[in-house]
């Protein structure tokens, strides 16, 4: 969940590196590029993100950039995850400690 | 740590990415980091990175096809143990192998033996699963050094010879225990390294 949102977050051309920032930044704990990318992979399987192909740069050693974007079935997920969030945290007693 | 804003990533874990780098998305991960370098991460940082990415992906393959990996897995595991139990047996009397030290000449050169044939053996394995190649032939090549790692330090701590079921046993069941832990789920926190 945490990648489909900073996808939405960066909207249109998010790739690898600026979805590994905003998960760091939102999370304050470092995150591994390799792990953002199996769970990116995760998720295009199963239909939530797509995916293509960008230009090599040279700033990245003549490679190219794999950018991703939210499906709609993505954002249904998100909302139906958002939903029961919701619910699981209305009623709860104000937590303390 | 060394920040570095312009030069080259470290060469070697470039390559080792390159290498043993199992991720359908290896290209674009290598990319990533190449970029995260140069704009000021630092080489222990890069080498994390690279370590965890060949990692993730490893098991990330291996989940997806559990049977084969595990395949891979035991007759790694079967093969170092025929290949323990014939150089003790066979080649090299048993009275000298309780003689090596961990710093010898000898067992260094048993340890360089056995890691090249390890890696001819996974490059056979390899083609035998050409739509994983990469994956499982790294996999059988842990599988094969850890196991007769294990056999020969055993061998050498206890001063007996690896022939008894125990020690095999114990082989396997290490073996297996990184490969549980490898494939226990993967965790987008990994790194505790400085940025």
């Amino acid at each position: 969940m945490m990648v489909l949102l900073s996808l939405l977050r960066l909207g249109e051309g998010a790739y690898g590196v600026p979805v590994t920032n905003e998960i760091e930044k939102q999370s304050g704990r470092s995150v591994a590029v390799g792990s953002v990318y199996a769970a990116l992979e995760r998720l295009e399987r199963k239909g939530l993100i797509t995916s293509r192909w960008g230009a090599p740069t040279a700033e990245r050693g003549g490679r190219a950039k794999k950018h991703f974007s939210v499906t709609a079935g993505g954002l249904k997920e998100l909302r139906q995850a958002q939903k029961t969030l919701i619910n699981l945290w209305k009623g709860l007693p104000e937590l303390k400690g | 740590m060394n920040k570095n804003t312009s030069g080259e990533p470290p060469r070697i874990a470039t390559w080792f990415l390159a290498a043993f780098g199992c991720s359908p998305d290896n290209d674009a991960i290598a990319g990533d980091l190449t970029e995260c370098y140069r704009a000021g991460r630092s080489r222990g940082w890069y080498w994390w990175q690279t370590l965890v990415a060949i990692v993730v992906g490893l098991s990330q393959e291996a989940r997806r096809n559990k049977l084969l990996a595990a395949r891979c897995i035991g007759v790694g595991s079967v093969l170092a143990i025929v290949f323990s139990e014939l150089l003790q047996r066979v080649l090299i009397p048993h009275s000298i192998i309780t003689s090596l030290r961990f710093v010898s000449p000898m067992f260094s050169m048993l340890l360089i033996v056995a890691c090249a044939a390890s890696i001819h053996l996974g490059k056979a394995m390899a083609s035998l699963h050409s739509n994983y190649r990469r994956a499982f032939a790294v996999l059988y090549v842990i599988s094969f050094c850890s196991t007769l790692y294990i056999c020969w330090i055993t061998t050498l701590l206890t001063a007996a010879p690896a022939r008894t079921t125990s020690h095999v046993i114990l082989g396997g069941f290490i073996n297996y225990l990184w490969v549980l832990r490898a494939l226990s789920g993967s965790n987008l926190f990994t790194t505790r390294m400085a940025r």
